[in-house]
């Protein structure tokens, strides 16, 4: 039993000359002991300087510019840019791929990108803010981070640098004035960079036309007429689920009825949250027969990624599809059913009239330049270089390797290709010049069927945009920072109860009673005054 | 009767060491006398003290209104405002009442269960059999909760899944668990001892290693059964793992961990599984109210803390080492 116990403790043993020799013996491990350390912290050591390395470079041009003078001295500034996982392996990654060599060998500027996870932009930018690591260029689609960027004085007014340094893009904004109103915040000063967007078209919903004429029925043309359809389509085949959601069904509903979730209108001059207009109640009512008659998938709630969604419209079991313009998913159901006819539905009547399917915001990308932006001729320079004519290869590719011209217009020769290889670079247009018209898509598409029949249907996306009005009362969010304070809290309140309610036997007055008291509880009330008030100090500028 | 004690040892070491024994109480006897084991302790004190004591700067902003271009410092203070603003807020409360309600579901069914299937895995003779068990219940604990909460809501989906369908065999309507509030805390609950309890059965296993063999010899000659044995010399011997774990949960009784979460998480449920690591994502990372976010974080902190003094001190009563 003793043996053991020794053996448990043999830094503590009982005879001298043994401890003399474990000493020693523990000597000489213990100078291993430190060299093993010392060589551990000089790894770790090269590591972190290996780390802190590109996070010193995107401080700013500043300090990389003069290492790299040997090399043609070009300006180095750095840039966001989203990451949507479209960058295939064998064309390398988001931060060095043929468009951002294409864009350091052409422009006369070094850019370093920053991938921004697309949905998770918010956390992303405001981590990256908050420890000082933010790019030069930071772009977004959302005006709410530029107000609140410039609230927080993390960005700069831009005015004197486009008057001073640009030529090229001070035309394009002389061209499209338009465009001001949402660069420009509260204080008058243009905080954002952005063009045009090339079409305003945004959600649609598409209906199967072959199912329709199978079924001899109309193209629906009000609410109650598509639930009608929606229910034919329901007993057509077995295991149909007539309609299929993308993140675009509640908007796309909520639209019909004139109060999309969360937006702010103005009733009688009067601003109001959606809520809280009596239309919402009949948006949510709808949403909720559709739930319970079965005309959506009845798990939609667990489907957060959409992708039960999406098998239900590619497989052809489902005739109704509530997505976007740019949907990918039409040329997965064309290629899967090569005999499936597509249509757009058109804005839909309901009893407070037609509302047009949303039209989107003007502009494009918005830029908006780092407080600590060191070059900013450099930075000009480059989106001068962009709306020139640099954006193009980037939408179309390179002629004879991804385009033939007809017409003046690049038809894409191989679209797999370009998908591959050109479709990702799209994103590194901070600004450019493309805009969609029925000719264009036309030509574009070229003699693929498939991309033809796309074509069409986006034409009659692009025509609806243009000749449905859509009810939009305030062009942006109020840049008003009590509701900013708010907002998260608040939608995470709102979709609760609209999906609840959607599944269970809550009515509409219920449900807009809880949305109210939710409301409330964030000190809603007080919200609204404030945004009352920068209504009416700001209405004329838009109306 | 060669038991290593200070009185035992000899020579010149022997009388250094008595006459450092008189302060023995001091530190730096220890430091000189195990300086290389300490050594050994360097990375894991520099990795506590960089992030976790110097980052304790940072939860300054609780009590300021925190702006970015001013800096942590810089920034104006303004007391209890955030507090206020938390314990006025119902969705705080809500928050808060779901964390504490988890964690009590996990503390009934997810600690135990560790302990039950150590004790069964011990009892298993074949070896063969025995390892590889544990090889499939230690795998769920390396899935991501992304791929884990994509296996549960296909498993239990009413139309496709496979335990809807077996209660279908048995004449029951499928039931939507994952959107159920009376079902989503017990989906929670199992999912937590899926992916946890096999990885948690380790250190049980190494506790039951440790009781001498001699005493399951002389039970046995005692004519004790199995269930006996468990119950008189394998449970009491991994009483104090038991109960050091246990004051180690109730430091993480505020804290619901975010991947779980987030993950098992969906609107219709939101009422029941909005949870204080949620609603700080949204409040500090989502919407940039980093001083609301902190303030939060704070709380949930020394709560943790106080409950972990608390049942520390009630082992302690009852008769095992604790933490400290």
């Amino acid at each position: 039993m003793n043996q053991p116990s020794i053996h448990q403790h043999p830094h503590r043993p009982a005879q001298g000359g043994a401890v003399r020799q474990q000493r020693r013996g523990a000597r000489h491990r213990g100078v291993s002991l430190l060299m093993l350390l010392l060589c551990a912290a000089i790894v770790l050591g090269a590591c972190s300087n290996g780390g802190a390395l590109p996070s010193q470079t995107t401080e700013g041009g500043e300090a990389a510019a003069p290492e790299q003078s040997g090399a043609a001295a070009k300006p180095v500034i750095s840039a966001s840019i989203y990451d949507r996982g479209q960058v295939a392996s064998d064309e390398g990654t988001y931060e060095d791929n043929r468009w951002t060599r294409y864009i350091n060998e052409q422009s006369g500027v070094q850019v370093q990108w920053m991938p921004i996870p697309r949905n998770q932009e918010a956390d992303k930018f405001n981590v990256l803010i908050a420890s000082e690591q933010a790019p030069d260029l930071m772009s977004t689609y959302n005006r709410d981070f530029i107000t609140r960027w410039a609230t927080e004085g993390a960005i700069q007014p831009l005015d004197d640098y486009i008057e001073q340094y640009s030529t090229s893009y001070k035309n394009y904004l002389a061209e499209h004035p338009e465009l001001k109103p949402y660069l420009t915040l509260e204080d008058g000063k243009m905080y954002a960079i952005a063009s045009l967007r090339p079409t305003r078209g945004s959600t649609a919903v598409f209906i199967r036309q072959d199912w329709l004429d199978a079924l001899k029925l109309e193209m629906p043309a009000s609410v109650d007429e598509l639930l009608e359809v929606a229910r034919a389509f329901r007993d057509y085949k077995a295991d149909v689920v007539p309609m299929a959601m993308s993140t675009a069904y509640q908007p796309i509903v909520d639209d019909w009825f004139m109060a999309r979730s969360g937006e702010w209108f103005a009733e009688d001059g009067q601003v109001v949250q959606s809520f809280f207009t009596e239309r919402y109640a009949d948006a949510m009512a709808l949403r909720q027969l559709a739930y319970r008659e079965g005309l959506v998938d009845k798990e939609y709630a667990t489907d957060k990624e959409y992708s039960r969604q999406r098998q239900l419209w590619t497989t052809g079991r489902s005739g109704i599809y509530f997505a976007n313009i740019n949907d990918s998913m039409l040329g997965e159901l064309l290629k899967n059913e090569p005999e499936a006819k597509l249509a757009v539905l058109p804005p839909l009547e309901t009893k407070y009239g037609t509302n047009g399917y949303q039209l989107e915001v003007p502009n494009f990308l918005l830029t908006a330049f780092n407080k600590d932006l060191a070059d900013p001729e450099a930075a000009i320079r480059f989106i001068d270089w962009l709306i020139d004519g640099g954006w193009e290869p980037m939408a179309f590719g390179f002629e004879g390797e991804h385009y033939e011209l007809r017409d003046g217009i690049p038809v894409t020769t191989d679209l797999e290709k370009w998908q591959k290889e050109v479709a990702y670079g799209n994103e590194y247009r901070l600004v450019h010049q493309e805009q969609l018209t029925p000719d264009y898509l036309r030509i574009r598409a070229g003699e693929d069927p498939v991309d033809q029949a796309i074509a069409e249907l986006k034409t009659t996306i692009i025509e609806n945009s243009q000749t449905y009005a859509y009810r939009k009362d305030i062009p942006y969010v109020p840049p008003v920072q009590e509701y900013a304070a708010i907002a998260t809290q608040f939608e995470a309140k709102w979709k609760e109860i609209n999906v609840r309610m959607s599944m269970t036997d809550t009515t509409p007055e219920q449900a807009v009673a809880e949305l109210r008291s939710a409301w409330n509880s964030l000190g809603g009330e007080a919200v609204t005054a404030k945004v009352q008030e920068w209504y009416d100090a700001n209405k004329d500028k838009w109306s | 009767m060669l038991e290593a004690t200070p009185h035992a040892q000899t020579g010149k070491r022997g009388k250094r060491a008595d006459k450092l024994a008189a302060r023995r109480s001091g530190l730096l006897y220890y430091l000189m006398r195990d300086r290389y084991l300490y050594l050994f302790l360097v990375p894991a004190i520099s990795y506590f003290f960089l992030f976790k004591f110097v980052t304790l700067y940072g939860e300054l902003i609780a009590f300021k209104d925190f702006r970015l271009l001013q800096g942590v410092w810089g920034s104006q203070w303004v007391g209890f405002k955030h507090f206020h603003i938390l314990l006025a807020s119902p969705d705080f409360w809500q928050v808060l009442r779901n964390t504490l309600l988890l964690n009590l579901y996990s503390l009934a069914v997810a600690f135990p269960a560790p302990i039950v299937l150590a004790v069964l895995l011990n009892e298993v003779r074949l070896s063969w059999f025995k390892r590889s068990v544990q090889n499939m219940l230690y795998l769920p604990y390396f899935i991501s909760w992304v791929v884990l909460g994509g296996i549960i809501v296909s498993l239990l989906s009413p139309s496709t899944g496979v335990i809807n369908s077996l209660l279908g065999l048995a004449g029951v309507e499928p039931i939507y668990f994952m959107t159920d509030t009376g079902w989503w805390p017990v989906v929670f609950s199992l999912s937590t001892v899926w992916q946890g309890a096999g990885w948690g059965t380790i250190i049980y296993m190494a506790a039951i290693a440790a009781i001498d063999p001699g005493l399951y010899e002389a039970a046995k000659m005692d004519g004790a059964g199995k269930l006996r044995q468990v119950w008189h010399i394998t449970l009491p011997g991994i009483r104090g793992t038991i109960a050091i774990l246990l004051v180690l949960q109730m430091g993480k009784m505020m804290d619901v961990g975010f991947e779980q979460v987030f993950n098992l998480q969906n609107p219709a449920v939101f009422s029941v599984a909005d949870v204080i690591s949620t609603y700080v994502y949204r409040t500090g990372l989502q919407n940039a109210q980093y001083s609301l976010a902190t303030a939060v974080g704070l709380f949930q902190g020394v709560i943790g803390l106080i409950l972990v003094l608390i049942v520390n001190k009630a082992v302690k009563k009852l008769g095992e080492g604790g933490l400290w």
